[in-house]
């Protein structure tokens, strides 16, 4: 990296932390401090939502799986708007005129202080783990591909941020989500830039898309009705919208954004931005990684893109095995080039022989890369991710200088603002549901402003910790993500009970959701049904198993009196 | 249920203005989607 893209991804680090610092002087009560007081236009929360729910992840796994299987992933966002147009009648105008801080507190007056209790635990339990996975993803990755120490990386995403959250609370992580909001578009739309001027001398985007076509890499729809494949129509729409009601509805680190709107109505259009923006939006994204893949047609990258553990199969027993793959991997390149420029100047649909044989030379590549991926696995006894290293090696390597840093600096926006809002709701969840609730009912609103900032101190330094050491343990970060999807439909399964069942009591709820989350480990352990029917599978159980206890202890209530 | 609360409404019941309670009108977030999704299908068909 130039000096240049260093001052670029600086200059957004000052920027940001200033600007979030600032804010600590509209914060000087509690309300003020997690809810802004209620005070925030529609507009900056709604950029604010999508902010929170785009990581850095999301950015570098969403590019790399567009490049490596297509547009198909689009699909898992095909039940947001329909989620959004439902929290927006529900959830929305019930916790707002609730006047609640958090999400599980409006269960105990609803229902009572375990099911409130289990709910609020959970969410700490599982967004202080995935907080700090948020942070180590794209540490491993950036200190990979720019050669940094690993704990600095972890620290240089962490420390300004819990540093912002800390000393602003919420009116810092909102007012900066929206600046990183537009670091992170105006990123993506200088990548797609950059591509689409990178295509050879005389071809369109309609051929390049052609090209990605004839690999079915422009397919995004996929109508069979089939459980263990993870992303057709129907998991995205049915499996998807009890995802985002789980996440935007009963999500502390959702709810919180919305619970700092004006009013319901400002609320709901927050709301209604992700509804109309959200798939166009990851389109754009999956769009970069499709463009990538015409972009490697003509432009040889390396084999494999994660160049972290080659050091070690370049000198190791296996390395004669692996210069063997290289230099098959030069022809298979060569090779699928001439068949993309012939099918390029062709009439692609009818030029059949011609695409065919780009279809074929595609493959072989593509098996060269699995052997290589196997033989790295096999040699170095780890596991091997190689798709999220597809897009920051294209920027590092591929980007003028400036833009290298503004595309660093957007990957760090969007980790920045997802750990920051996680921070302050897990902050929230902590003193409301934990130590008001629990621990000290009776205190100035000074006292609780105080122990929010140690409580989001605290949680950050958690955060980082937990991360150096989820970073060394690659698998780790699976499991976490894996962990959250047994329960998120549960949790929404209690949600349902409380807003839509008049009938559900307490004991209906708190049985309900350890059924839910019991079946859910069942069917993710026994069988091969895809995570996003799980939250199908919580929701529904908690729901009947629910209604039926609460009619059960309802009628013994009744025998007895 | 607790004292305080109104069954299905919240705590504070359906109070709240006109214009909160009115349902908002979701044709566009609806014919947004079914656009994505039809534009999604055409691309899947004339790129292939």
């Amino acid at each position: 990296m130039s000096w240049i893209d260093w001052a670029v991804v600086a200059g957004y680090l000052i920027w940001v932390v200033s600007d979030g610092v600032r804010m600590s002087k509209r914060t000087t009560e509690m309300e003020g401090y997690l809810l802004a007081s209620r005070s925030l236009p529609w507009w900056a929360v709604g950029l604010s939502v999508m902010a929170t729910q785009l990581s850095a992840i999301t950015m570098v796994s969403t590019t790399g799986q567009g490049y490596a299987e297509g547009m198909k992933f689009v699909q898992f966002y095909f039940g947001l708007p329909i989620a959004m147009m439902i929290l927006s009648v529900t959830a929305v105008p019930f916790f707002w005129r609730a006047k609640v801080y958090t999400a599980y507190e409006y269960l105990e007056r609803r229902f009572d202080s375990k099911t409130r209790t289990l709910t609020a635990f959970l969410f700490l339990v599982s967004r202080g783990l995935s907080c700090s996975v948020i942070i180590a993803a794209p540490s491993v990755i950036l200190s990979i591909v720019l050669g940094w120490n690993l704990t600095l990386t972890v620290l240089a995403i962490g420390a300004p941020t819990v540093l912002y959250t800390m000393v602003g609370g919420v009116q810092a992580v909102t007012w900066t989500d929206v600046k990183q909001m537009a670091v992170i578009v105006g990123g993506i739309l200088a990548a797609v830039i950059v591509l689409i001027v990178g295509l050879p001398d005389g071809m369109s985007v309609g051929s390049a898309l052609h090209l990605a076509g004839a690999v079915g890499k422009t397919q995004a729809l996929d109508f069979r009705f089939d459980l263990t494949e993870k992303y057709t129509f129907w998991s995205g729409l049915i499996g998807g919208l009890f995802l985002s009601l789980s996440y935007f509805g009963c999500d502390q680190s959702q709810v919180q954004r919305y619970l700092t709107a004006k009013s319901v109505k400002e609320g709901r259009q927050s709301l209604f931005m992700s509804a109309y923006v959200k798939i166009p939006l990851q389109a754009l994204i999956l769009l970069t990684g499709v463009l990538m893949f015409v972009f490697f047609l003509f432009n040889k990258g390396p084999m494999l893109f994660n160049g972290a553990p080659l050091e070690q199969v370049r000198t190791g027993t296996r390395a004669a095995e692996y210069q063997a793959l290289e230099r098959e991997y030069d022809r298979a390149f060569e090779t699928r080039r001439q068949a993309a420029i012939a099918l390029a100047a062709s009439d692609a649909a009818s030029d059949q022989a011609t695409r065919q044989s780009f279809v074929a030379a595609d493959t072989s590549l593509v098996a060269v890369r699995k052997r290589a991926t196997a033989l790295v696995k096999d040699a170095t006894k780890a596991d091997y991710d190689d798709v999220n290293y597809v897009f920051p090696n294209f920027v590092i390597e591929h980007m003028p200088v400036g833009l290298v840093g503004l595309l660093i600096a957007a990957i760090f926006a969007a980790a920045m603002s997802s750990i920051a809002a996680e921070l302050n709701s897990l902050a929230t969840a902590t003193v409301i549901d934990v130590y008001k609730r629990h621990m000290k009912p009776e205190a100035a609103d000074s006292h609780y402003l105080l122990v929010s900032k140690l409580a989001t101190a605290a949680w950050g330094a958690f955060a980082c910790v937990a991360a150096v050491y989820a970073a060394q343990l690659g698998s780790l970060i699976e499991v976490v993500n894996r962990f959250g999807s047994y329960f998120y439909g549960s949790i929404l399964g209690v949600f349902i009970l409380a807003i839509g069942i008049k009938r559900a009591n307490g004991h209906g709820a708190f049985v309900g959701l350890i059924a839910g989350m019991a079946t859910v480990w069942l069917v993710a352990t026994y069988t091969a049904v895809v995570f996003l029917w799980l939250n199908v599978v919580g929701a529904v159980v908690v729901t009947v198993v629910g209604v039926l206890v609460s009619e059960m202890t309802r009628s013994r209530i009744g025998e007895r009196t | 249920m607790k004292p305080g609360t109104t069954g299905t409404t919240g705590t504070t019941g359906t109070t709240g203005t006109a214009e909160e309670r009115r349902a908002p009108l979701f044709v566009g977030i609806v014919l947004a989607e079914f656009l994505a999704i039809a534009g999604l299908y055409w691309m899947g068909v004339h790129f292939s």
